[in-house]
């Protein structure tokens, strides 16, 4: 990012449940959010070259 | 689908100027009211000429076919919807920092350099600034992929400047009820206007209709919304949005004071699927 470009913006809501809902999600925020819960798939097809985890023993097994 | 490309600088210069000579008598919104935007902010939206905006940059909110998009808010809208999640700018058109449309041409050519798949034109309503948009279209490649991100309420003469312009048309659906539109956006035959939008986006461009379902509205806003589509639109592809955020003026509402539950997420789905919808993500 350049000194004269914007600021990113990006807002959250934290819902009591933990569930997070955004507005405006940029890539480097979905980065992190990715971090923060690896598991959540909605995300992480929000990341730019984000791969999907490895195949555990279990799932290569079936 | 891409646009023909060809010539869409040009064509989208020329119809700039033309939208601009428009402003004099404005009717590029459903609400045909005819105000002379070159004498200052007028109108149901209260814009005038100059347009300003309120973001820009590359977002990944948006349909995983879109993204990552470089994602352009222009200030200023035509509806009030009381749950507007960017209410303070889409409703005051003088909201942000001043829009130059090369400016932004440049900005946006870098990020698709970066990696960004669309540039998307959103608002508020985008239409208001009909004349910036298509400027900003004037300056950009033509083989750029290009999202107009609409709420659907626009007029014919919006239609007509519109047309060629961009790749895809994405429009929300708000409302399947008219009592729900005018208790809600204070808004009068809404839902016919929507359907008209929608008609013509679909024969004149890709189109993904956006539907945020809202708490309390499964049975009067959704289900009339998805039993159109399925009937007239069939194939369309849909995304059906369930994260609705209390925010602007919501609490007005008493409906509108939660988020959706997950019974209602999961009915509206389950009633999608049964239309057989074709839902995208």
């Amino acid at each position: 990012m350049n000194a004269s470009d914007p600021p990113l913006v990006t807002e959250f809501l934290l819902l009591p449940n933990g569930q997070v809902l955004v507005q405006n999600l940029t890539p480097v925020m979905a980065a992190i959010l990715l971090e923060l819960n690896p598991d959540d798939e909605a995300i992480r097809r929000r990341v730019p070259g984000a791969e999907a985890p490895a195949a555990t023993e279990d799932e290569l097994s079936n | 689908m891409t646009v023909a490309t060809r010539n869409r600088a040009e064509r989208a210069r020329e119809n700039a100027a033309l939208a601009r000579e428009m402003l004099g008598e404005c009717r590029f919104c459903a609400h045909d009211c005819g105000a002379n935007r070159l004498a200052g902010p007028a109108g149901l939206c209260h814009a005038g000429a100059e347009t300003r905006f309120f973001g820009a940059q590359i977002e990944v909110t948006d349909e995983l076919e879109l993204i990552p998009t470089y994602a352009v808010a222009l200030s200023g809208c035509d509806l009030r919807c009381a749950f507007c999640i960017t209410g303070a700018e889409s409703w005051n058109s003088r909201a942000g920092e001043w829009f130059d449309a090369g400016a932004i041409a440049d900005r946006a050519v870098a990020a698709l350099d970066r990696g960004a798949r669309t540039v998307m034109v959103l608002g508020g309503e985008p239409s208001v600034n009909m004349h910036a948009a298509l400027e900003l279209v004037s300056h950009l490649p033509g083989e750029a992929r290009l999202v107009w991100k609409t709420n659907a309420h626009g007029g014919p003469q919006a239609r007509a400047l519109l047309d060629g312009m961009f790749d895809v048309w994405l429009a929300d659906f708000k409302f399947g009820s008219e009592a729900c539109a005018q208790r809600l956006a204070r808004i009068s035959n809404y839902v016919a206007v929507a359907r008209e939008n929608l008609r013509w986006a679909a024969e004149h461009s890709e189109l993904i209709v956006r539907h945020l379902l809202m708490p309390g509205h499964l049975d009067c806003c959704w289900k009339p919304v998805a039993a159109w589509l399925a009937a007239e639109l069939p194939g369309v592809k849909t995304n059906l949005r369930h994260g609705f955020w209390p925010a602007w003026q919501s609490r007005r509402h008493a409906e509108l004071r939660r988020t959706v539950s997950e019974t209602e997420a999961d009915a509206a789905l389950a009633w999608a699927r049964e239309l057989g919808l074709n839902l995208i993500p």
